[in-house]
């Protein structure tokens, strides 16, 4: 027992800790020193595999996960020069995602973490993405307010920690990635809807059009109580409209082809400049309800530009800072999961294997 | 092979109350292993249909479009599943792969975009189709100004679902804002659903006409 005792006192000064994150459809495997200092970044990405699906089909990416992720898990340990025994642990993502994709990156974890005898440390891969805009800072980064925009996600939570989320918002229907792939499919753009309206945006003027710009309705009576409006994200009525400007406001019109939607790239960039307004101004709001200075913004929708550049502008002007992960960083990987892991293993938030994972 | 007995029915909503109310007393009138079939445009009331839905089978979670993530499981009075065919070749992959087991399992399946994965759709089920009459006006901060007209379709495929809907569009039964159309406010054709597999240049995008006759209603 002192042996095996002196051994983990070891690989602890270390702070070495192998993520793996398998939830969607990138498997990922990263070493991560001290939760910041990146070592190695391994994502095998199964787009190609997913792409005449029109988006990921779980079977598929079950199946995949599983023939990558030994793989991957070797090539994050070699490239960082890392031996398993100089781990402190094993950080994996448990939770939400597919649940069939989670498993196989939990039983590899839980493979591994029993070989060589290491602890197991279960990552929410939400927190894990507010994780990812805080690895670059030199300044204590929590608390904060943590924007968390992606293809399944729009929510807003009060962050007191890497692990203390307290939920503000959230979307009532459609979160922002969506409301990006279903108006791309109204202007016959690609899937994913993000990158290719964000590119034809660029050709067209965002305030060519008005578009809705959701804030929840006050509460009956919220004057007289003192209550302030809700926070809250909705982008299926900015999605509806989208769709009746191209009908010409006529319910009953068909929806043109593409190619006769008269100023797509105006409509594309009035689009997008909506839900950039929407997130941006329940961001800020947060943080000034909240008192809090600075404002992380996550997920794959984070590499937007305009709303980069938007929420970084609001935020100065609201005497704020926002902080957006890396581009490469915002989307799925694995060394957010190895950076998160560290403070989780500091906390003894680590788990034997008897550890389970959860869609939601 | 003798087709199922059908019957059409339609209705005019003046209010989303209205809607929400008649779709949670057709969730607790359902039965384990019920399919609801859903169709009509981007935004015409699906996701909201079937958040009345599950509120009515005694679900409490929060209910959100599926459509990122293929299907949402919840637990009400019976287990609900939510699904969303909008990438139809995705979803088609999806029950292949063994998704086709919920549909035909011992809860109750809700199905946005059907039609686009008919194929795999039992032959007794209830299809309901939301149809925009107006295009809805919608203020600056994201809500409706008034109240949207909505076409609602109901087709009972099988004879439960006839008795179900016999009963459900009694036009004593319906709240206040649900009536049933009358022949002055004949809907529009349903639309199809469009179709991403067959059209990937999206030319196909609902706008083929009507895939039931009108005469074929009752």
């Amino acid at each position: 027992m002192t042996i095996e005792h002196s051994v983990i006192t070891d690989t602890a000064q270390g702070k070495l800790i192998l993520g793996i994150e398998s939830s969607c459809d990138e498997t990922a495997a990263s070493v991560v020193r001290g939760g910041t200092e990146i070592l190695s970044s391994i994502i095998h990405s199964q787009a190609e595999e997913h792409a005449q699906f029109g988006g990921v089909v779980p079977e598929i990416a079950g199946r995949s996960h599983l023939r990558e992720v030994h793989r991957v898990i070797r090539e994050a340990l070699r490239e960082a020069k890392v031996s398993p025994a100089e781990l402190a642990g094993v950080a994996v993502t448990v939770r939400p995602g597919l649940i069939g994709s989670l498993l196989v990156g939990l039983s590899a974890a839980k493979g591994f973490a029993l070989r060589h005898r290491l602890p197991l440390i279960p990552v929410h891969h939400i927190h894990a993405h507010v994780w990812a805009a805080t690895m670059e800072l030199t300044t204590e980064a929590f608390p904060a307010i943590a924007l968390v925009v992606s293809g399944g996600h729009t929510a807003l939570y009060r962050a007191e920690s890497p692990r203390e989320f307290t939920p503000l918002a959230q979307t009532l229907d459609d979160a922002a990635g969506e409301a990006f792939d279903k108006v791309a499919w109204i202007l016959g753009l690609a899937y994913p809807g993000g990158p290719s309206i964000s590119k034809l945006a660029e050709e067209g003027d965002p305030s060519a059009f008005r578009f809705p710009r959701y804030r929840p309705k006050a509460l009956p009576n919220s004057k007289e109580l003192g209550l302030e409006r809700p926070l809250g994200f909705s982008f299926s009525g900015l999605k509806t409209s989208v769709l009746y400007h191209v009908r010409g406001q006529d319910a009953l019109a068909d929806t043109p082809a593409p190619s006769d939607i008269p100023r797509r790239a105006d409509v594309a960039a009035s689009f997008q400049e909506a839900v950039v307004d929407a997130l941006v101004n329940q961001a800020v709001e947060a943080a000034s309800r909240e008192g809090l200075d600075r404002i992380f913004v996550a997920g794959g929708v984070a590499c937007n530009k305009r709303l980069r550049e938007k929420m970084t502008a609001a935020a100065i002007a609201a005497g704020k800072t926002a902080i957006f992960p890396s581009p490469a960083y915002c989307s799925d990987n694995a060394a957010m999961i190895a950076g998160l892991g560290w403070p989780l293993y500091e906390a003894g938030a680590t788990s034997d294997l008897t550890l389970d994972a959860s869609p939601r | 092979m003798e087709a199922e007995p059908q019957s059409c029915i339609e209705l005019l909503s003046t209010s989303v109350e209205a809607t929400l109310a008649w779709a949670e007393s057709l969730g607790r009138l359902l039965g384990p292993g019920a399919v609801i079939a859903l169709d009509g445009d981007l935004g015409a009331g699906k996701t909201t249909f079937a958040r009345g839905l599950c509120a009515g089978l005694g679900v409490t979670e929060p209910v959100h479009s599926p459509s990122y993530t293929l299907m949402h499981s919840y637990s009400g009075r019976l287990e609900v599943y939510h699904f969303d065919a909008w990438m139809e070749g995705r979803e088609a992959a999806f029950l292949d792969g063994g998704g086709v087991e919920w549909l035909f399992g011992e809860g109750v399946s809700v199905i946005e975009w059907a039609r686009r994965v008919e194929d795999y759709m039992p032959s007794e089920r209830l299809e309901i189709e939301f149809l925009h009459l107006k295009a809805p006006a919608i203020d600056d901060d994201g809500h409706p100004i008034g109240d949207p007209i909505r076409g609602i379709r109901v087709r009972a495929r099988g004879q439960a679902y006839l008795e179900l809907v016999t009963q459900l569009t009694d036009p004593k039964s319906l709240p206040n804002g649900l009536r049933r159309a009358e022949e002055a406010d004949r809907l529009p054709p349903a639309r199809s659903s469009g179709s991403l597999r067959e059209s990937p240049d999206s030319v196909n995008r609902g706008s083929d006409g009507p895939l039931e006759a009108p005469e074929r209603l009752i």
